[in-house]
């Protein structure tokens, strides 16, 4: 054996030079695309992110804002990165998808018309009335965690400034970082979360209870309340400071409204459409859904406030 | 769930090819042997249909062997062509007696001839009964203790013989296969063959082919006591071993069934025995030269693999021991025959589907490199055994390197993908490759000059 220990110990490692960073390849793929994700190991209340403490006065301000619209998304992908399961069977985009085009259009009118961006902080006093906020006033939502917006939404958003809050279910953020490919439902990471903090107030979407049962009911409204409540203090533990909660799907009952009363969430978002005031029920504040198919006038209308749902109520 | 598959399967196949190379390649080396004094009688069956056309360069072969302890038997199969006037040109045959032995089963026995010539030469004439057949009739009429199985196109090297009486000095050794070359790849200078690489496409793949096999995978399967293949081209077995075995079935694969069966008898009485391969004992075969020819002796290969599947599928894990079974049903069934058909599908439903894109490119990219690195493997481990090229040749190898994982690899696949589903239409009988008939290797009669 010695006799060929040159040619073995050559072969070896052109072998291991060759064949190993393809492995490597291999194994950083399996890893990013074809292993279920890992929950991240730290949750956020664990890391010393620095969070959003916007407060800004707007009591020197003539006019004031009566009502606040309250914007929903989901995912946000380019146009070009659109795959087969984000289209409908008849061709249109699922609602849970806005192009990130449209998204950019719709920030870039908001910073234009000089929308005031409310932060978390920022709302809740609106909605307390303890404070007055301008008239074009907007806070922005996201639901779910998905990687996408961190990844497309999160710069645009930083860009121009904005704040947003964005609903997390707390269980699903991944403790790797994977490559972005649209072709998966990929969750954002906890390094992601802990990066957009300075653009993101992170709400409880739950810890693992975005899921529904066999009947098609949310988990939210068959569970027991030991068992939601339970769930929501894990997501508020993870969450460190969260005082904003939005039931999945938008589904909650009165037990829901009692359990949050229980453990003191400030506010609760619902997808029922309408403008925020601070005469509602703070635990049932309506949100508008964005659309795919909403054009830049149809966003212009919502967020001028041109919808008066006290018509269409009575 | 598919994506787990394909990854589980990559992992084994990776695994497998990679054992291929590191085990040879730090195992194997050819070392300063001393042989036995003592020959070890050996009998060599030859079993011949219709083989007018290699019936010379097969004789020349034999009598070339540096060996005295020997007999040599021709199986005439029922031959519908002059098969026994040629051996009488050759041999100056006279008929005889021979003592036989009545163990194993077979058609009704002609005459028995004695050549005139090379009194241990002799050639049974028997009523056609197939390959196995003849085999069964060569074990009744053996007196050795040792029986060589050729085919009728093998030419045996001068020193092989000596290599398997050095094997078979090692008791535990019940059988042993030869390395079988590829005769075209070589030229002949000074009586001695010399590999070269100047032949067609077709035959470039086969020789690449054959010298992985048996310098990579069979000395790998080897050392792990998993050989379920002595090729019929070259094997070596004890006869009271084939005996025990009762002889040979008739099917199209008798040389992995007889194998196999072995195997069933270590797994169970024979403990500690043990088949091996002997790199150093080679003989010489032609391949197929005409794609049509290739194609038809690799539907037979498959064929004979799916039957011995069959027929061996309740000894797996029972009979024959953990290592036997699971090379042959990990490598040789999952990643060999069944993972063919994916692999074939795979490219289409991606390029269909635009999913898994990337995942695809970089397991096609590591089958190639792995491919290649395995036949360059290939030509350092067969290089210590003797197997030079030229330069110039090297040069053409690496060149052919990436056709040949590319391009020939594939048309393997699909010779395994049709034999195995033409196994279930028609299982074939005695059939085998068409000869050529090359000019005489080893001259009889002439100094063999033998450098080792």
């Amino acid at each position: 054996m010695k006799k060929h220990l040159r040619s073995n110990l050559l072969y070896t490692l052109s072998f291991l030079i060759i064949f190993g960073p393809l492995c490597y390849l291999l194994y950083d793929y399996v890893l990013d695309f074809a292993l279920p994700p890992v929950p991240a190991k730290e949750a956020l209340s664990e890391t010393n992110t620095v969070r959003i403490s916007a407060n800004r006065n707007f009591s020197n301000i003539d006019e004031h804002a009566e009502k606040v619209t309250v914007l929903m998304y989901h995912q946000i992908i380019p146009e070009s990165q659109l795959k087969k399961q984000h289209f409908t069977d008849t061709g249109e985009l699922v609602d849970m998808v806005v192009t990130l085009e449209e998204f950019s259009d719709q920030m870039k009118y908001l910073k234009q018309q000089n929308f005031t961006i409310l932060s978390l902080k920022e709302f809740e006093l609106f909605m307390t009335n303890k404070m007055k906020v301008p008239p074009k006033s907007v806070l922005i939502t996201f639901d779910d965690g998905y990687k996408n917006v961190f990844k497309f939404a999160y710069p645009v958003l930083q860009k121009h400034g904005f704040y947003a809050v964005h609903f997390i279910i707390t269980e699903l953020i991944t403790n790797r970082t994977v490559k972005y490919d649209s072709s998966y439902l990929q969750y954002a990471s906890i390094d992601e979360v802990v990066k957009a903090a300075d653009v993101f107030d992170y709400g409880n979407h739950t810890h693992s209870l975005h899921h529904r049962n066999k009947n098609g009911k949310s988990f939210l409204v068959v569970y027991s309340r030991d068992k939601i409540k339970k769930d929501l203090v894990k997501a508020n533990k993870w969450l460190g400071r969260s005082t904003a909660f939005a039931p999945p799907f938008g589904e909650y009952t009165t037990s829901t409204l009692k359990i949050l009363k229980d453990l003191n969430i400030e506010m609760a978002f619902t997808v029922d459409p309408g403008y925020a005031e601070p005469s509602q029920h703070i635990l049932e504040i309506p949100r508008q859904l964005i659309y795919p198919f909403y054009d830049i006038e149809d966003f212009k209308y919502i967020v001028e406030q041109k919808i008066d749902y006290h018509i269409q109520l009575n | 769930m598919i994506l787990t598959i394909t990854l589980f399967l990559f992992f084994l196949f990776v695994l497998f090819h990679t054992l291929y190379i590191f085990i040879p390649l730090y195992t194997s080396t050819k070392q300063s042997k001393v042989y036995p004094t003592k020959e070890k009688g050996f009998s060599i069956l030859i079993p011949s249909y219709n083989e007018t056309l290699v019936i010379e360069n097969c004789l020349n072969g034999i009598l070339n062997v540096n060996y005295k302890e020997l007999e040599i038997l021709f199986i005439n199969d029922g031959s519908t062509d002059n098969s026994l006037d040629t051996f009488d040109t050759h041999l100056m045959l006279i008929k005889t007696e021979k003592v036989k032995k009545e163990i194993l089963n077979h058609k009704q026995v002609k005459d028995v001839y004695h050549s005139e010539k090379y009194p241990y030469i002799w050639v049974i004439d028997k009523e056609n009964g197939g390959k196995a057949d003849a085999l069964n009739t060569g074990i009744n009429f053996a007196e050795n203790e040792i029986i060589i199985t050729l085919d009728a196109d093998s030419i045996l090297e001068p020193n092989s013989l000596n290599e398997m009486n050095l094997s078979f000095s090692d008791e535990s050794i019940v059988a042993a296969g030869g390395l079988v070359n590829i005769v075209q790849g070589f030229k002949r200078t000074d009586n001695k063959l010399i590999p070269h690489y100047k032949i067609s496409g077709l035959i470039r793949y086969q020789v690449i082919q054959y010298l992985t096999a048996f310098y990579l995978h069979k000395t790998t399967q080897s050392k792990f006591g998993s050989i379920t293949v002595i090729a019929g081209a070259f094997g070596a077995f004890r006869r009271s071993v084939l005996i025990q075995a009762n002889g040979y079935r008739l099917t199209v694969g008798e040389d992995m069934d007889i194998t196999l069966r072995i195997q069933e008898l270590i797994g169970k009485g024979l403990k500690g025995k043990r088949i091996v391969f002997v790199p150093e004992a080679v003989c010489y075969t032609e391949c197929p030269a005409s794609f049509k020819n290739l194609y038809k002796q690799r539907i037979r290969w498959q064929k004979a693999f799916v039957d011995c599947i069959f027929t061996y599928t309740k000894s797996f894990y029972r009979k024959m021991n953990f290592r036997v079974s699971t090379y042959l049903l990990l490598d040789s069934l999952l990643l060999g025959t069944i993972s063919a058909y994916p692999a074939l599908m795979v490219p289409i439903i991606v390029i269909i589907t635009m999913n898994n894109l990337i995942l695809s490119l970089i397991l096609l990219t590591m089958s190639i490199v792995l491919a290649i690195m395995q036949n360059i493997a290939t030509l350092i481990v067969s290089r210590r055994f003797g197997h030079f090229y030229g330069f110039r040749d090297y040069i053409s190898i690496l060149l052919f390197l990436p056709i040949e994982v590319m391009f020939f690899r594939i048309t393997g696949l699909f010779f395994v993908i049709i034999g195995t589903i033409l196994y279930f239409f028609d299982k074939d009988g005695w059939s085998r490759s068409e000869r050529i008939g090359q000019p005489i290797l080893f001259k009889p009669n002439t100094n063999v000059n033998i450098d080792r």
